[in-house]
């Protein structure tokens, strides 16, 4: 019987889908173009000013312009974003915080989502269509609520649902107990949001653990809203095939081939100033914090977590019985995007890859294992500027991708494969004034890749473990390779153009509208530069 | 001189113009002529005739792609879009298993691609492995959502499955996303939604998609064969014997014999059927070991008219060592039926409807075989089913009857 071979594969023609190619903070050719559901990065740290508890910190939506009214940066309805914990060594999520947004429109009529002028503007006597004296702007917004609301109108509050377990077994349970939790809107102006510092900070909201939402001891906090966002990175010249400015390093080498190396000088490397353009500056983010006690993610005795953020929609299905989603995900929906460790996606995994990457659980990463052990980028260093890097395959590299070196889990032989941003709870936050932006690589145990803090500079980071400095018995073309040659890498952006935060939720609060401001060009010379964050040399 | 010009005019006019796969092969080979070393146009120029296989039904055209990727693969040994081009031939010359390998390969190399999970689901579909093709569409939906060509092969799928509606909501919005241009996409569309609205009873919407396909491709070979198929389902045999036999002189093929054959058969036309199941017979007998071979057709014929069941019963589980697709099944179904061997019959009718599909004339051979097989409640859950499946289609009253007929039987 003919009937079904009909609709086979003579349908087999024969699209051939032009292929797609992204940039950095936009890193896969899906989150290109689902700016909503991108994730610009994921922090998660020992709290700076409480050791027994840990913050997570997912950004999404990249280079939101402040001034981009009238609607500005709504978080999308229709996406769930998720932070997941694995304390079990397997690289599957025990522990899942879910956040889901709701969009409340409370003045339909009016073309802007915010709107408000000091005690509010009435009509003057020569207003149109005799409506002298009534209400036309409503007082500035000095609250998310309530009175100092009234012209809060693009409105979203969100829920937070905690699971345990996965799949079949999970339990999910409502962490807002009824409280209603509002975003912090992005920062209009200071005559629509006159102090949106205290408005800001009204959008912190404070629970007791999950098992009694109202417990006295607030342990739990969330803040979710537009914030700047604290990334910072020499973006354009990056992605311009590692065209690194020659006038942003005052060690002035060249290789062979005249081409100016990316060494930090001693005191650039120890300043937290920048030296070449942040590219990120005076952009805003929107970003999702929760930070919880750290007995509530670990298991008694075992202090080591691997956490990531995902993102994801609700998706049609071929068929019920077919799924390809991570375990974690929502049912009925599909993953977007995750990340774990910052710049995986952007600089190692191939564009050809990189949306089966994100769409994928990170437990399934040993398919992607070559491009660990085997980064390009350590081959397109080694070309562009001539250093010497270590031979494959890269096991140093490995402490990033499973449960070994500092990561190790008694009893544990490292689990899959699996891209976790890694964190040791039982490390205490380093005091603001001892803090390295390197991290573990500047000898500060707090830093990433032990966890990641938004202070990190994962670029010169990243740029330098790439390139071998955590290397203690590699080697280069069979010869010792000597970890020391890397350690000064850098792109020339040291710190964030404003300075964050030292309490919840560490970043800083958005950018205002009117006060736009991203970097100008280049310095005219690194022993003046006319630009530097947060302190300028006198 | 005035009539010339008027003859060379109507002529002209009669002359219809070039499709857009004509177009394209024609612009593939131009580019071929000025440059010949440009991979691309190879690639593009074996698309297109794979394209204008399912166009004109014509497999021909599958073989007659195979140079120009030859040609591809010389310029450019490694290069992917040139072992796609293959894989795309490969299907179209039924090599399933060799598609899927080439195609499973491709994949590894770049999983975002998309069309490569589309060849692994056409790949896994033919080759019944429904589950494997399901993810292999559903990572296609989840990467590029809503595209016609991961919307079609879903509502295969859906099929499979049973889910005949949502598989009809699939194939009807890829009807709405393709283009107005790409005529032969969407008559061959209209013709799987007229197939699908046929098999749950809906004649009209059946008749009238059927109606547009042929619209839109005047004597589209698979637009004729699915209104065969519908005035046979209404017993209006003679019409569809007309209509095989025009679907023969535009797209000769070895299994439009055998459909022509039934056809007559049932017109009442014993020895004209027998002469074209005589013929059938000898050209299926050739291409017996080919890919590209009348053996589903073959086997259907053997348990039937051709009264070879222990030949069919062999046919249908050699071909089952390679492919476990419900076709088959069925096809085995009939054959192990023919043999009086109705409880093998029944397992291989269980095995193809245990995904869920619900094809009432598949339901009501189950139902029948379980009958013969002793069992009344088996087929009675069948012949139920195959009422709910298509409550209005011509088949109901036969169903009905079987089930009153059951019923008798148990008493």
């Amino acid at each position: 019987m003919k009937e079904f071979r009909t609709g086979i594969a003579l349908a087999a023609a024969i699209l051939v889908a032009p292929a797609m190619f992204g940039a950095s903070h936009r890193e896969a050719p899906i989150t290109a173009i689902d700016h909503a559901a991108d994730i610009t990065d994921f922090f998660a740290f020992v709290a700076y000013d409480d050791p027994t508890k840990v913050t997570f910190i997912m950004n999404v939506d990249p280079f939101l312009e402040p001034s981009n009214g009238p609607n500005y940066f709504p978080f999308d309805p229709n996406v769930v974003y998720a932070i997941h914990i694995d304390n079990t060594g397997t690289g599957t999520a025990a522990v899942s915080f879910e956040f889901q947004f709701t969009t409340v429109i409370n003045a339909p009529a009016v073309f802007t989502g915010f709107v408000g002028a000091g005690a509010g503007l009435t009509a003057p006597a020569n207003a149109p269509g005799g409506t002298a004296g009534q209400a036309v702007i409503p007082p500035a917004i000095t609250s998310l609520s309530g009175a100092g609301a009234a012209g809060f109108s693009l409105m979203q509050t969100y829920t937070i649902t905690m699971v345990t377990g996965s799949g079949s077994s999970a339990v999910r349970t409502d962490m807002t107990n009824g409280k209603t939790l509002i975003a912090v809107p992005s920062n209009v102006g200071p005559r629509t949001m006159p102090n949106y510092d205290k408005l800001a900070t009204s959008g912190i909201y404070y629970f007791g653990t999950y098992n009694d939402p109202f417990a006295a001891d607030h342990r739990t906090k969330v803040f979710a809203g537009t914030v700047d966002d604290p990334f910072f990175i020499n973006l354009g010249s990056t992605f311009d095939s590692l065209n690194l400015p020659a006038n942003a390093y005052q060690t002035d080498l060249t290789n062979s081939l005249g081409i100016p190396l990316p060494v930090l000088s001693a005191s650039q490397d120890a300043s937290l100033m920048n030296y070449a353009v942040d590219n990120v500056a005076g952009y805003n983010v929107n970003t999702i914090a929760i930070e919880v006690p750290i007995s509530m993610v670990t298991v008694a005795g075992q202090p080591i977590i691997g956490t990531w953020a995902t993102t994801s929609r609700p998706q049609a299905t071929v068929i019920p019985t077919t799924s390809t989603q991570p375990p974690n995900s929502p049912v009925g929906y599909t993953q977007v995007q995750r990340m774990g460790n910052p710049l995986i996606n952007e600089l190692i995994i191939g564009t050809g890859d990189k949306d089966t990457w994100s769409m994928s659980d990170p437990s399934g990463d040993s398919t992607f294992a070559n491009y660990d052990l085997n980064p390009l980028l350590a081959n397109v260093l080694n070309a562009v500027f001539l250093v010497t890097v270590p031979d494959p395959p890269r096991t140093d590299l490995l402490p990033l991708v499973n449960y070994t070196g500092p990561f190790a889990i008694a009893g544990n032989t490292g689990g899959p494969v699996a891209d976790l941003l890694r964190l040791n709870t039982s490390v205490p936050p380093t005091p603001a004034a001892q803090r390295s932006r390197l991290g573990l690589l500047g000898g500060d145990p707090a830093g990433w890749p032990n966890g990641r803090r938004v202070t990190d500079d994962v670029v010169d980071i990243a740029l330098r473990a790439v390139a071998g400095a955590l290397c203690s018995t590699c080697t280069a073309g069979g010869a010792p390779f000597d970890a020391s040659s890397v350690a000064a890498l850098g792109d020339g952006v040291n710190v964030n153009d404003v300075p964050t935060q030292e309490t919840f939720p560490y970043v800083a609060f958005a950018h205002g509208g009117t006060t736009t401001n991203h970097q100008v060009p280049a310095p005219a010379s690194v022993t003046n530069p006319t630009f530097c964050s947060p302190n300028c040399p006198q | 001189m005035k009539v010339i010009w008027v003859i060379l005019i109507s002529s002209l006019s009669l002359i219809a113009a070039p499709t857009l796969i004509e177009q394209r092969i024609d612009a593939s080979r131009q580019a071929i002529q000025k440059n010949g070393k440009d991979a691309n146009a190879y690639n593009e120029l074996a698309l297109a005739l794979v394209r204008q296989a399912r166009e004109t039904a014509n497999q021909a055209r599958c073989v007659e792609a195979e140079a120009p990727v030859a040609e591809s693969l010389k310029i450019s040994p490694s290069g992917f879009d040139g072992r796609r081009a293959r894989v795309a031939v490969r299907l179209c010359e039924k090599r399933w298993a060799d598609a899927l390998e080439e195609a499973t390969a491709l994949h590894n190399q770049v999983m975002d691609d998309v069309p490569t999970w589309g060849y692994i689901a056409d790949a896994q579909t033919a080759l019944g492995d429904y589950e494997a093709a399901g993810r292999a569409v559903q990572w296609m939906i989840n990467m590029r959502q809503a595209s016609p060509q991961a919307l079609q092969r879903g509502a295969t799928l859906r099929e499979a499955y049973g889910l005949n509606e949502p598989a009809l909501d699939w194939l009807t919005s890829a009807l709405r996303m393709t283009s107005a241009t790409d005529v032969e996409e969407r008559a061959w569309l209209l013709t799987r939604i007229a197939k699908l609205n046929r098999m749950m009873g809906h004649t009209e919407p059946a008749e009238d998609a059927v109606k547009q396909s042929l619209t839109l491709v005047p004597d589209y070979p698979w637009a004729l064969t699915e209104n065969a198929l519908n005035l046979v389902a209404r017993k209006r045999y003679s019409d569809a014997v007309e209509v095989y036999q025009q679907r023969q002189r535009v797209a000769p093929s070895v299994a439009g014999l055998y459909d022509l054959g039934l056809a007559l058969a049932s017109a009442g036309k014993s020895e004209e059927a027998q002469r074209e199941f005589a013929e059938f017979e000898k050209q299926a007998l050739r291409l017996v070991n080919q890919p590209d071979n009348a053996n589903l057709d073959l086997i259907a014929y053997y348990s039937g008219a051709g009264k070879n069941p222990q030949e069919a019963v062999r046919m249908a589980q050699d071909r089952l060592t390679h492919q476990h697709d419900l076709d088959t099944l069925v096809a085995s179904a009939g054959a192990f039926a023919a043999l009086g061997e109705w409880k093998e019959a029944g397992q291989q009718m269980a095995l193809a409807l245990k995904l869920g599909a619900k094809n009432p004339t598949w339901l009501v051979e189950a139902g029948r075989i379980s009958r013969k097989a002793g069992d009344d409640t088996g087929a009675r859950k069948y012949f139920q089913q195959a009422l709910e499946a298509a409550p209005s289609s011509p088949i109901s009253e036969e169903v009905i009857q079987e089930l009153v007929h059951t019923n008798a039987s148990s008493l």
